[in-house]
């Protein structure tokens, strides 16, 4: 996870405005393109390829925590 | 990618919903997503998660990964409402049927058997070092987080695990002022229903062996029928045990639907209006566990099934408790 990315991962969490544009997405593809955008809009430098890494790590970690349980 | 956990009190969790309670290194771990205002609705909490992973690509991508310090700080800063009841139960039983008519209300959140309370109960079985105090404590905090807002004006009910009555003396002293009730069925029903298809707590497996006093291996060794039996007996030993049942409001499945409106409606303190009434009454004609199916009775086959083996061990292991429950139950109505 670069820098640029987690910082603007954690100013996700925090703003609910942002997270209300970002929950429109209906699909992955949809939702990286627009977390590129607003990471650029707010001076962040947040590749694709990294978000979509994320993506499919976070859903192996979940998948994980269920068989955990 | 396993993102930080955030430790420092002073997140604002508004509209985040804790959903995992997991161990990292020893440590309790918390998971939130957001869910902002989502309607449980779906006969489990797990569902209405799954849904909102599965449709939001936002919620898979983006969590809260807190420590339970921040749970305790949330607690203080935003506490949710006390609950306005407790469902226990002996499993097939219709208590599902009961947290679907309380759910037709948009005025509550009914969370039916959230995994985070029960990881947060069985604390002291992932980690000894747990103590019970600790328990009580993330308990209410746990429960406080997934309750609506103080302010918000609704109402939250929590249906636990069946095996969750083994925690009611911990339960009781955590939320002393909630009513609660437990929701059983002739014992027998219950376990042509459970052999059918087998609840995860009547399979042997380490937190119910532990419940039941038995070591896993010894669990295993045991028929199905007998194991399911014992969770059974086990059930209503721990509403029975200190006089528990006295204090709580007993329901037999028979007297469902028309004992929700008769007395747990106003047990839990709650009134509806004549619109809300209808809902709930129309919401009792489908299946509860799978509303796209209509309800249909299901004693009269149950009872023919029932093998005399069968009875054999029920009235063994649980018909005399099932005989103090319905007389407890006589007594209070």
């Amino acid at each position: 996870m670069s820098a640029g990315w987690n910082e603007f991962y954690k100013v996700v969490l925090n703003d609910p405005e942002l997270i209300s544009k970002l929950r429109i997405a209906t699909t992955d593809g949809e939702l990286i393109e627009q977390v590129v955008a607003e990471a650029m809009s707010r001076g962040f430098t947040v590749s694709a390829n990294e978000v979509h890494g994320s993506l499919i790590s976070q859903r192996r970690i979940w998948i994980e925590r269920w068989i955990d349980r | 990618m396993d993102r930080q956990v955030m430790d420092k009190p002073t997140i604002d969790l508004t509209g985040w919903m804790p959903i995992r309670f997991y161990w990292q290194e020893n440590a309790p771990v918390i998971d939130w997503i957001y869910l902002d205002g989502t309607r449980f609705i779906e006969p489990f909490f797990e569902q209405t998660i799954d849904g909102m992973m599965m449709q939001t690509p936002f919620n898979r991508l983006f969590r809260h990964q807190t420590s339970v310090d921040i749970l305790l700080d949330w607690q203080s800063r935003r506490p949710g409402v006390k609950p306005s009841g407790f469902i226990f139960h002996l499993s097939r039983c219709g208590s599902t049927l009961i947290t679907q008519m309380l759910a037709t209300s948009d005025q509550h959140v009914v969370l039916s058997e959230p995994g985070p309370v029960d990881s947060v109960l069985h604390a002291h079985l992932r980690n000894p070092a747990v103590s019970n105090s600790e328990r009580m404590t993330w308990a209410q905090a746990m429960v406080s987080a997934m309750m609506p807002a103080q302010d918000s004006g609704l109402k939250g009910f929590i249906k636990f695990d069946s095996w969750h009555t083994a925690h009611l003396p911990l339960l009781k002293t955590a939320f002393p002022d909630v009513p609660m009730i437990f929701l059983y069925r002739e014992p027998i029903e219950v376990l042509i229903s459970q052999l059918a298809r087998r609840g995860s707590q009547t399979i042997p497996g380490y937190y119910t062996a532990t419940a039941l006093g038995l070591d896993l291996m010894t669990a295993m060794q045991l028929s199905a029928e007998e194991y399911c039996s014992r969770i059974l007996q086990k059930t209503c030993e721990c509403v029975l045990a200190d006089n528990t049942a006295d204090s709580m409001l007993l329901i037999n499945y028979t007297q469902l639907p028309e004992f929700v409106f008769k007395k747990i409606l106003p047990f839990f303190g709650v009134t509806l209006s004549d619109t809300e009434i209808e809902q709930m009454k129309r919401s009792t004609t489908r299946d509860a566990k799978d509303p796209h199916f209509s309800f249909s009775p299901d004693s009269a086959r149950k009872q023919s099934e029932a093998t005399p083996e069968l009875r054999a061990i029920i009235d063994r292991l649980v018909t005399p408790l099932y005989a103090e429950l319905e007389s407890i139950r006589l007594k209070q109505q």
